[in-house]
């Protein structure tokens, strides 16, 4: 359950940080793949070299729905209808991979915003990160 | 037996000589309670835990940190047999204390965020790998003696 304070928290910061949206997305995508090289498996039709064009593009894509489910957290299955569907028919990742996304966007936020990145503010994104993954795995079946 | 490259053995080496035990150690445990509330369960004797401040303030939890990363001291300095460095610490959290093994990850993972936190734009992509790999090696042999 996310509390107002909590989510105009998230609200906060994902405003905060839209204009690096490319910045941020490219280095949770690169965290991962490092960690955990599984998930390269689901980008072998893209070149997903230290900030190449398709790394960049990807994780701006993904940074972005992300702020902008951070807007109105209360509407988040009517924001993300169509990338529910598209998850669940087209990409068809394993929701696994949502978690293991997620933990590498926390440690790239921890390095960005060092200090900032408070254990109240790791929680509140981390709930909401969870959140926002069930939402997108919800058409899965 | 675990497989470790040079990279790896001196990623781990140069950031633990790099780490304020006292420091890290109180931050990862706190924000593990803090996160994870559920952790609390084993901690009932430690008294306010009531919100975020009181955790991070609480001196028994700052004493649990430190206690805890001079523990993984033992496998820093023994990366070549994490596995039996824990056998009596697995046997201690599993008969003893009845910590689910899950909570262990939970820990690991805290751990990270607070170097990441640290370390900012330093704590590259493979770094953390090497990190979590380790870790992980260390969360597995905690868990090795439960039955």
């Amino acid at each position: 359950m996310l509390s107002k304070k909590e989510r105009e928290l998230i609200s906060e910061i994902w405003g905060r940080l839209t204009p690096v949206a490319e910045d941020i997305g490219a280095e949770a995508l690169l965290r991962m793949f490092a960690s955990f090289p599984g998930t390269k498996t689901y980008f072998s039709h893209l070149d997903i070299s230290f900030r190449s064009a398709h790394l960049l593009s990807h994780g701006k894509k993904i940074v972005l729905a992300i702020a902008e489910g951070a807007k109105d957290i209360s509407q988040l299955t009517v924001t993300l209808a169509p990338l529910q569907t598209l998850h669940a028919y087209q990409l068809r990742i394993d929701p696994t991979n949502f978690k293991l996304f997620s933990h590498c966007m926390l440690v790239t936020l921890a390095c960005h915003m060092g200090e900032d990145f408070t254990p109240t503010a790791h929680a509140a994104m981390d709930k909401y990160l969870s959140a926002f993954a069930a939402v997108l795995a919800e058409k899965y079946r | 037996m675990v497989e470790w490259t040079d990279f790896e053995r001196a990623t781990i080496q140069d950031i633990f000589s790099k780490l304020e035990y006292e420091v890290v150690g109180p931050q990862a445990l706190a924000r593990c309670l803090v996160v994870y509330p559920w952790t609390q369960r084993y901690f009932g004797n430690f008294g306010n835990l009531y919100n975020a401040a009181a955790i991070t303030g609480n001196p028994m939890v700052a004493k649990h940190g430190t206690t805890i990363l001079h523990g993984l001291d033992r496998a820093v300095k023994n990366m070549d047999d994490i596995k039996n460095t824990y056998t009596e610490l697995s046997v201690l959290h599993s008969e003893k204390l009845h910590v689910d093994p899950d909570n262990f990850k939970l820990l690991a993972d805290c751990l990270t965020i607070v170097v990441a936190a640290q370390m900012g734009k330093a704590f590259t992509g493979e770094m953390q790998a090497a990190f979590q790999k380790f870790l992980a090696v260390v969360v597995t042999s905690l868990g090795r003696q439960y039955h």
